[in-house]
């Protein structure tokens, strides 16, 4: 046999039977492993319990997104109007189990995933004529109407209050659903299947098939392939495990605010911290939810500026870090052979001691506005209008980018790589 | 013998601008015509219009006795025409192989294929393993296709075309940029590749039209000026007056 032969052969291997057991696994069990080390401390804490139900169901919307945005190249601007379309599902599904109807709990998310699929199927017809701007004005388009259209029909869809559901109607194989602890445990259940499903899916001809019409829809189309109908179903099956993600939302939080659920600041939000998470990578957009949900709640909590550090922590990875939060991850093996180990710790550290200086003065000029009182930095008040605060900043400021610019210097004695 | 590909009075207009002025075109099952004329004669526009790149203003494209013109690429793909391209159009991110499988998936089986891995369609493994064997990249059919050199894939562009087992070929300037040696065994392969199949390329490279064609239509202002032999063309006046004329 020849060698290309047995080179093709060697990379017959079930590639996708193991690989993507194994990274799902990898991700997940440090999530795991966290959360049982941390069980007595997250028993008693509802807030721990709240956050990873929501990293859950966000990750299973954000690898969507990504499905479209990373494998398919389509910049979807309209992505929230199939989360939302999956969440309202599940509270119409909820009352109809409520009121008597036959309807597990378990399966709502399957219902929202089919409701959000439902819809995707003439939308995605309409939106994937084309890719590029033409896909992103028309899902914008898209989004923005049917928010519209929800407050005008304030019957069916809620109006601004929303509709409301009680999760709580049954018990289903020993379970009622009532505790949040119940319900991470369905939204991690469902985050994993998902997640394990969309990872097969890549390495599926139809995964790669999606990568041919990103890359060149022109050429696709002269091997036979329909880039149109390729990227329509890639659509529907985004909108699907969209819908579920967006389902389990409505089963954590028991309403739906359709409105704001399907609007283009939620679809924004969905698509920055997809692109923040790292569209490149498979995991990238787990990444993404985990930053999204600290964002929103932990560090609102924290600081009053905080859509002033999210938009800066957007505006940094686009300019220099293209790849998110999972690409510089992936990159660090890499940096850490080719700088050295000292060079890149310099970097890094430089990086981290300036970014510290640069959150230090904002917070401090925020309250020069006499908002959000003294600052606290390790039990002790510090004022805003102090020269030491400011010169101490400052001078970790100054610190950091001198070890930052360390980190470029050739070694004088020519002992790097 | 039937005709496999036939142009009659074939037009196209971009505005104003009459590129394709009335083409009159007959290829024949088996053979191989090679398409030759000044710069801006209209020969990409030509295969542009035949493939269903761009809508031809007039005229008809029948591909076995059945019209295609109009029809949109993929169709007219499937109805069994293929096409390369003069700038190398390849997925960047994907490798060698599953360019090959790409292509062999674009015309045969349906949905469910699919959903396997490329490399689990069983039916495809002799045709992907002969082919990554004709282009000779041996390991290097698994970088991602914009890793490749410039030679390996034109190579590569040529021989998805080939895939599929399409009935019609229309190769555009297969061994442009090649050194003389790759341009040599780039002809060699398609040779072997067109085998039973009907070819028309478009080249400006004469060692490789004469090494390929077996009838030369030379194409000038948007009409084909002669059609005959190598040897024929090469004597003709009007040719030798449309290349010094251009």
């Amino acid at each position: 046999m020849t060698p290309a032969g047995r080179v093709g052969d060697a990379s017959a291997r079930p590639a996708w039977s193991g690989r993507p057991a194994l990274w799902v696994s990898l991700s997940v069990l440090p999530t795991v492993a966290a959360c049982w080390a941390l069980q007595p401390w997250l028993a008693g804490s509802s807030l721990a319990v709240s956050l990873l139900t929501q990293m859950a169901w966000l990750a299973i919307v954000l690898l969507a997104n990504n499905l479209l945005l990373g494998q398919c190249g389509l910049l979807s601007f309209g992505h929230a109007l199939q989360v939302g379309a999956g969440a309202l599902g599940a509270v119409l599904a909820m009352r109809w189990g409520a009121s008597g109807g036959s309807m597990p709990l378990p399966v709502v998310p399957l219902v929202g995933g089919l409701a959000a699929l439902l819809l995707a199927v003439p939308l995605g017809f309409v939106a994937t004529r084309s890719a590029g701007t033409a896909f992103a004005m028309v899902t914008l388009a898209l989004g923005e109407l049917a928010a519209g259209f929800a407050l005008m029909v304030p019957e069916w869809f809620g109006g601004e209050a929303g509709i409301t559901a009680d999760r709580a109607y049954g018990r289903w194989w020993g379970l009622d659903f009532a505790s949040p602890m119940q319900v991470c445990a369905l939204a991690v259940v469902y985050a994993l299947a998902s997640a394990w499903c969309l990872y097969a899916l890549r390495t599926t001809g139809l995964g790669r098939l999606f990568n041919a019409v990103r890359d060149q829809p022109e050429r696709a189309a002269f091997l036979g392939h329909d880039p149109r109908r390729l990227r329509w179903a890639a659509y529907g099956i985004a909108a699907f495990f969209a819908g579920i993600g967006g389902a389990l939302g409505a089963v954590q939080f028991e309403i739906v605010a359709t409105a704001d659920a399907v609007g283009l600041a939620r679809s924004g939000s969905y698509l920055l911290f997809t692109y923040l998470g790292g569209s490149a990578h498979f995991l990238g957009p787990v990444l993404g939810s985990v930053a999204m949900v600290l964002a929103g709640t932990l560090l609102a909590r924290w600081s009053l500026a905080w859509p002033l550090y999210l938009g800066l922590a957007f505006l940094l990875t686009v300019m220099f870090a293209p790849r998110g939060v999972a690409g510089m991850l992936a990159a660090t093996p890499r940096a850490w052979r080719t700088l050295g180990g000292v060079r890149w710790l310099a970097r890094v550290g430089g990086a981290l001691l300036g970014g510290c200086a640069s959150v230090a003065m904002i917070e401090l000029a925020y309250r020069l506005r006499g908002d959000g009182g003294p600052l606290l930095l390790a039990g002790q008040a510090i004022s805003p209008s102090s020269f030491g605060a400011w010169a101490g900043a400052a001078a970790l400021l100054l610190a950091g980018a001198l070890l930052f610019a360390s980190g470029f210097r050739r070694p004088v004695d020519g002992a790097g790589p | 013998m039937t005709a496999a590909l036939e142009l009659r009075g074939l037009c196209k207009r971009f505005g104003p601008t009459s590129i394709l002025q009335g083409v009159d075109l007959t290829v024949l099952h088996g053979e191989c015509v090679a398409v030759i004329g000044p710069n801006g004669a209209g020969k990409s526009t030509l295969f542009d219009t035949v493939t269903g790149r761009t809508r031809p203003t007039g005229g008809e494209v029948l591909l076995h006795g059945r019209s295609i013109a109009g029809l949109s690429p993929q169709r007219i793909r499937r109805r069994g025409l293929s096409r390369s391209f003069q700038i190398t159009r390849l997925f960047d991110t994907l490798d060698a192989r599953d360019h090959l499988h790409c292509a062999l998936a674009g015309t045969a089986g349906g949905w469910l294929q699919w959903l396997r891995p490329f490399d689990r369609v069983a039916r495809r493994a002799a045709v992907v393993s002969s082919l990554l064997d004709d282009l000779g990249l041996g390991r290097r059919a698994r970088l991602p296709a914009a890793s490749l050199s410039y030679a390996e894939q034109r190579l590569l562009e040529i021989a998805v075309a080939f895939c599929g087992s399409p009935t019609v070929v229309l190769l555009d300037e297969p061994t442009a940029g090649m050194s003389q040696d790759e341009s040599r065994r780039c002809t060699a392969l398609i040779r072997r590749w067109a085998a039973g199949r009907t070819l028309l390329v478009v080249e400006h490279d004469m060692e490789v039209v004469f090494g390929l064609a077996d009838r030369v239509a030379v194409l000038a202002q948007g009409r084909v000026l002669a059609f005959d032999t190598p040897q024929a063309v090469r004597a003709d006046a009007a040719v030798q007056a449309a290349y010094a004329g251009a």
